[in-house]
């Protein structure tokens, strides 16, 4: 095992590409990796980092594609792993090299990070990337006497020409990494002997390491209690206040940047009013900035729902056809069950919601491209304030019309703990792809297709349910907002970054990856658990399913075509009855009886815990429609007669049917998203709560829904 | 005077950071003594303020832009 380890950290060389955010790091890790890329955990901690893989001339590399950060500090989740890549302390995990990005026109900030990165040790070199811009700005930059000020190699390109791309590549080919001399001399904030003595204990390269590993022990949770205590000793003899130690460090780089600056950089302020600022005017005002990003909104809206549609069909008929394929051409028996009636459409579950989510992927990716997503932080922030949330929480917000599990995801970026925490909780209530299919079965069950004026009655309704999950979120954001009590500041600085063609390449992988986690994410839960469903679902105390078995065997006997199959329907259904699932529904059934549901809808409610969508396909089944499952309007006449046995009145009445979608707009209903949750809070006490909060104000709203209506 | 009350059309310096929660992020950002800064947007109910600071445009809460002292300067 270690040899192999070992012979790999010979085969590859790893460069991480650390860079402020909006300087084209991904870009340039896009272009190197294609789609060579895969997500890595990092030992000890839940976030992740993003790797790609390169060959250039023969020789392989991985690249590790960090978030951007300002400085190696981190203020957010996200920017933690940037922290911890970097200065990794066991050693094992450390890159061979860092590649610095630089933004030409903000020189002095971006210097203020890679002279972080040069105190820590690591080999480096700089890329100033968007020289074109800034020419245009009038700023030139002589390399050759900056390169002499710092010491680590400098390359000035503009990555979004072909050629840039060659010359970042033949720099990392060169291995023209060097280590960078000490930029700051980090004595004067942090005393030299008590850093040697932390260098020596954790075998630390340099000072700066030292000091950093001190900054952040409270958080590392790759020190042990015993090397908490020793470092909390070491430092018993000096003062230390981390924030002023931390703002000195900070003052003291940027002087020392500013002097090299004002030798190596030279402006020519060309004064002409960028378009850029122009093009604020409206995007940010006052009234027109809302209207445009609402208008983008409903585009967005518009393209999931509608231009997603086809592809959709597409992958939900060839599962079908696959199952049934699957089915007449295998050998009977309880494998191939499993397979055509558990695995498979627990798979296309998952697949086709790609289309939604790659395309929702993909305006996001373009508004981020552009710039225009900074725009909408400013816009949206003093909006979420009141309710808990920040500016940044709108991007999670939005993914979640697609899946939660994506938006739950986006929030990493998003500094203060308790707004992140808030963000979190109520993104699921934003009404996801999955709930689109439950609902256009119920509405067609309820709603008339008529139009009431200019408005159909059917597509008013469906808008009414997604007004209905905001109103959720904004409802219970202000609740938490309330009552959880964690502290910490609240801040927005962002910049505005001026507005840039988006690089198509790059939205295509970001439609591609995010597709990638989300069938990673979701698919391994929902696979596990449509495999649970369909042995309780197929299985049953073999008293009454055995005796349902051998009546079947008896009634089919001498039937053919049609009836053959209307009788095995007939069957499908009773066996649901009799398995484990149908008596798990019947017990709750009194329990749901006040919301309007019979068993057969709570066995509906018990398999859709997994996954919202799975109650369709459970509501065919078990009131036995058989066959093509995603005819919807085979489903809808089928449902629309069902009467109750006892009162044989409707059982898919109005007040029925508007219960269960409220109860589907609030409950909980998805096992990936609680585990993202989980992994995202690193704890099973949100997700826990989330669940019983949902679930409860699904039940009582349910109720209340319910008793009215009828 | 504060950024916060920075008029349209008006040129001013900052002058210095306060002390406070904010600066390490603002001077991270690279809001910085002696740099060129002037308003741009506001957004409404008092959201956050968009300046111009020398090439670089950002976007900060009211709040913190209290943090910010600056000199106008004479022209």
């Amino acid at each position: 095992m270690q040899v192999t380890e070992k012979l790999q950290s010979i085969q590859t060389t790893t460069v991480a590409i650390v860079g402020n955010p909006n300087v084209g790091k991904s870009t340039i890790f896009n272009t190197l990796t294609g789609l060579k890329q895969k997500i890595g955990n990092y030992p000890g901690v839940t976030v992740d980092k993003t790797l790609g893989f390169s060959e250039i001339n023969g020789k392989k590399y991985t690249l590790i594609d960090l978030p951007g950060t300002y400085s190696l500090y981190p203020n957010s989740e996200d920017e933690v792993i940037a922290h911890r890549v970097l200065s990794s302390y066991d050693n094992k995990e450390n890159p061979d090299a860092a590649l610095v990005i630089l933004d030409a026109c903000n020189l002095e900030r971006g210097l203020l990070l890679a002279t972080q990165v040069m105190d820590i040790g690591i080999p480096m070199a700089i890329v100033i990337n968007m020289m074109d811009v800034a020419e245009k700005k009038g700023i030139s930059i002589k390399a050759h006497e900056l390169f002499k000020s710092l010491g680590v190699p400098i390359l000035l390109t503009d990555a979004n020409s072909p050629k840039a791309i060659e010359s970042i590549k033949k720099l990392i080919q060169s291995g023209n990494f060097q280590k960078a001399p000490q930029f700051l001399d980090i004595d004067l904030i942090f005393p030299a002997e008590i850093s040697g003595r932390i260098q020596d204990r954790f075998g630390l390269h340099t000072p700066y390491q030292a000091f950093q590993l001190v900054r952040v022990m409270d958080s590392e949770t790759i020190l042990d209690i015993d090397q908490k205590k020793w470092l909390k000793e070491s430092l018993a003899s000096i003062e230390l206040n981390f924030n002023t130690a931390q703002i000195l460090e900070t003052e003291t780089r940027y002087k020392k940047i500013s002097e090299i600056l004002s030798k190596t950089i030279q402006k020519n302020p060309k004064g002409s009013k960028s378009f850029s600022v122009g093009l604020d005017k409206i995007l940010m005002h006052k009234v027109g900035g809302y209207l445009i990003f609402l208008l983008i909104l409903l585009l967005i809206f518009q393209a999931v729902f509608a231009w997603a549609t086809f592809p959709m069909d597409l992958i939900d008929g060839t599962f079908a056809e696959l199952s049934s394929w699957l089915t007449t051409n295998l050998p009977q028996g309880a494998l191939t069950d499993l397979l055509a009636e558990g695995l498979i459409p627990g798979i296309g579950g998952i697949v086709i919601f790609i289309p939604q989510i790659a395309l929702l992927f993909g305006f996001l990716a373009i508004l981020e491209d552009t710039g225009y997503m900074s725009r909408v932080v400013y816009l949206m922030d003093r909006l979420m304030r009141p309710f808990g949330l920040h500016g940044k929480s709108v991007v999670p917000l939005v993914s979640g019309i697609a899946c939660a599990i994506p938006g739950i995801m986006a929030t990493r970026n998003i500094a203060n703990t308790k707004e992140r925490l808030i963000t979190i909780l109520v993104t699921p209530f934003m009404s996801c792809s999955a709930r689109l299919p439950v609902y256009i079965i119920l509405i067609g069950l309820a709603v008339p297709d008529e139009n009431y004026g200019f408005f159909n009655l059917q597509a008013l309704t469906l808008l009414a349910m997604y007004v209905l999950g905001i109103l959720a979120v904004l409802g219970t954001a202000l609740l938490l907002q309330i009552f959880l009590d964690i502290k910490g500041k609240s801040y927005l600085i962002i910049e505005l970054p001026i507005y840039r063609i988006p690089q198509w390449k790059n939205v295509l992988m970001t439609m591609y990856s995010k597709s990638k986690i989300f069938v990673f994410e979701a698919g391994k839960i929902i696979i596990t658990i449509s495999i649970i469903l369909w042995v309780l679902a197929s299985y049953g105390p073999s008293s009454t399913m055995g005796e349902v078995e051998a009546e079947k065997e008896v009634a089919v006997q001498n039937l053919e075509g049609e009836a053959l199959q209307e009788m095995e329907n007939f069957y499908a259904s009773r066996e649901l009855e009799a398995s484990y699932i149908g008596i798990l529904g019947k017990q709750i059934e009194p329990v749901i009886r006040p919301l309007g549901y019979d068993w057969k809808i709570g066995i509906a409610l018990i398999t859709s815990f997994a996954a919202r969508e799975v109650f369709v396909s459970t509501i065919a089944t078990i009131y036995s429609i058989g066959g093509d499952v995603e005819n919807e309007l085979t489903i809808r006449e089928k449902l629309a007669s069902e009467t109750d046995p006892v009162s044989g009145e409707k059982v898919f009445n109005t007040a029925t049917v508007f219960s269960l979608m409220v109860f589907y707009a609030f409950a909980m209903q998805c096992m990936s998203t609680l585990a993202v949750v989980y992994r995202e809070t690193k704890s099973w006490k949100w997700p826990t709560i989330q669940t019983i909060f949902m679930t409860l104000l699904a039940y009582f709203s349910a109720l209340i829904t319910y008793q009215i209506l009828s | 005077m504060t950024a916060d009350l920075l008029k349209q059309g008006i040129t001013a310096t900052v002058h210095r950071i306060r002390e406070g929660d904010f600066k390490l992020n603002l001077l991270e950002m690279g809001v910085l003594p002696g740099k060129k800064i002037s308003f741009l947007n506001r957004a409404p109910w008092g959201g956050p303020i968009a300046f111009q600071l020398e090439e670089n445009v950002i976007a900060i809460r009211l709040s913190e832009a209290k943090y910010i002292d600056i000199s106008l300067s004479d022209q």
